[in-house]
């Protein structure tokens, strides 16, 4: 149960808030996404957030793969089941493979490529160790290029900005998942 | 020093480029800081982040010095020395307590804190690093701050946590030592 009401229709705000609520729906193909629920609450600054998460999906050249790897990387990071479960499929529907998603839900780095290592490592550097190693920094660079490093790691910061809203709030997932508890060291 | 170059003059873009430059600079008193002088390596993504930080900056609903010891807390969690150097200052001056200051730096916080300044170090710490806030801390701080007040300020640790990244990816280093 998400902690606070749910905002999921237009007339459940004020109709200052109208603009904002249409914009963002727009977005998504009519539907009101699981952060947007909670973020309604301040309609402008979900008005905000949501064109960043626009450009990261329709307009970055960043390869679809390569951003649903990450963010279910991030999403396994932060333990935020709603992130899961609304991007599983859409890693699956990228081309991300089955084996690397089984991978990043379990926590390990068996069974990853050598790029899918390096984007889930890279994920990993950030958000548990703060820092991120110069072989990792070398090797993201040369190979995504500094706009595409920029646009990854824009990527990371933003699906972390979402999983905030989602686990402050403890917004559910719309549907069942399987992301076992694992155990983690620094 | 920072690990790729970084975009601090609106001529280190192609002209096409420069507007996004200019409406952050114009956004924040004529300054690119530290995490938009690398995130303008994509024009488009800089503004639109610097959009949504403008937001959480100037326009919340939130008490100043709320925001800024959310914001201290949320450096200290993500061990961001950038965002420390640049905050703790704004900090001290939207009337956050010194004491408090220290404590979060040091590590020792809730010890030397006051019942609010706790709450808001306690759900700051809480949400980054365990990932989920305590029934009793939730109640306690939406009873303060409110729905929308703590939406904000669950916006704004994402919000620093997302600068964070950026910051740390690209090792920028503070402009004065933090």
């Amino acid at each position: 149960m998400t902690r606070i009401p749910e905002i999921t229709s237009r007339e459940q705000l004020p109709p200052e808030g109208y603009s904002a609520f249409d914009q963002v729906v727009s977005v998504y193909n009519g539907r009101v996404v699981g952060p947007f629920r909670v973020l309604f609450h301040s309609p402008e600054l979900a008005r905000r957030a949501c064109t960043i998460g626009a450009f990261l999906r329709l307009d970055s050249p960043l390869p679809h793969s390569v951003r649903e790897l990450a963010v279910i990387a991030v999403a396994r990071e932060l333990d935020c089941h709603y992130e899961w479960m609304a991007h599983e499929n859409g890693a699956r529907r990228a081309g991300v493979r089955e084996e690397a998603i089984e991978a990043v839900r379990n926590g390990k780095t068996e069974g990853l490529d050598q790029e899918e290592a390096l984007v889930v490592g890279f994920v990993h550097e950030l958000l548990r160790l703060n820092r991120v190693s110069e072989a990792t920094f070398h090797a993201l660079l040369a190979r995504f290029g500094a706009q595409g490093l920029t646009e990854l790691t824009g990527t990371i910061g933003f699906y972390r900005f979402f999983a905030c809203a989602l686990n402050a709030f403890e917004v559910p997932p719309d549907s069942p998942i399987n992301l076992p508890a694992i155990a983690r060291q620094s | 020093m920072a690990r790729i170059h970084l975009i601090a003059a609106r001529e280190d873009l192609p002209p096409e480029q420069q507007p996004a430059f200019e409406e952050i600079a114009g956004s924040r008193g004529g300054r690119v800081a530290g995490p938009f002088q690398v995130l303008l390596h994509s024009p488009e993504l800089a503004r639109r982040i610097a959009h949504t930080g403008s937001y959480v900056r100037f326009d919340s609903t939130l008490p100043a010095d709320v925001r800024e010891l959310a914001i201290i807390a949320s450096a200290r969690a993500n061990d961001c020395q950038y965002e420390w150097a640049a905050h703790e200052p704004l900090a001290r001056s939207t009337g956050v307590r010194p004491e408090a200051i220290a404590a979060i730096r040091d590590g020792t916080a809730p010890a030397g804190l006051t019942p609010q300044e706790a709450l808001v170090v306690g759900f700051t710490h809480q949400l980054l690093k365990a990932n989920r806030v305590s029934e009793a801390t939730f109640a306690a701080a939406l009873e303060t701050f409110g729905t929308q007040g703590l939406v904000e300020l669950a916006a704004t640790i994402g919000y620093y946590s997302m600068l964070a990244c950026a910051l740390i990816a690209f090792d920028v280093q503070p402009e004065r030592p933090a």
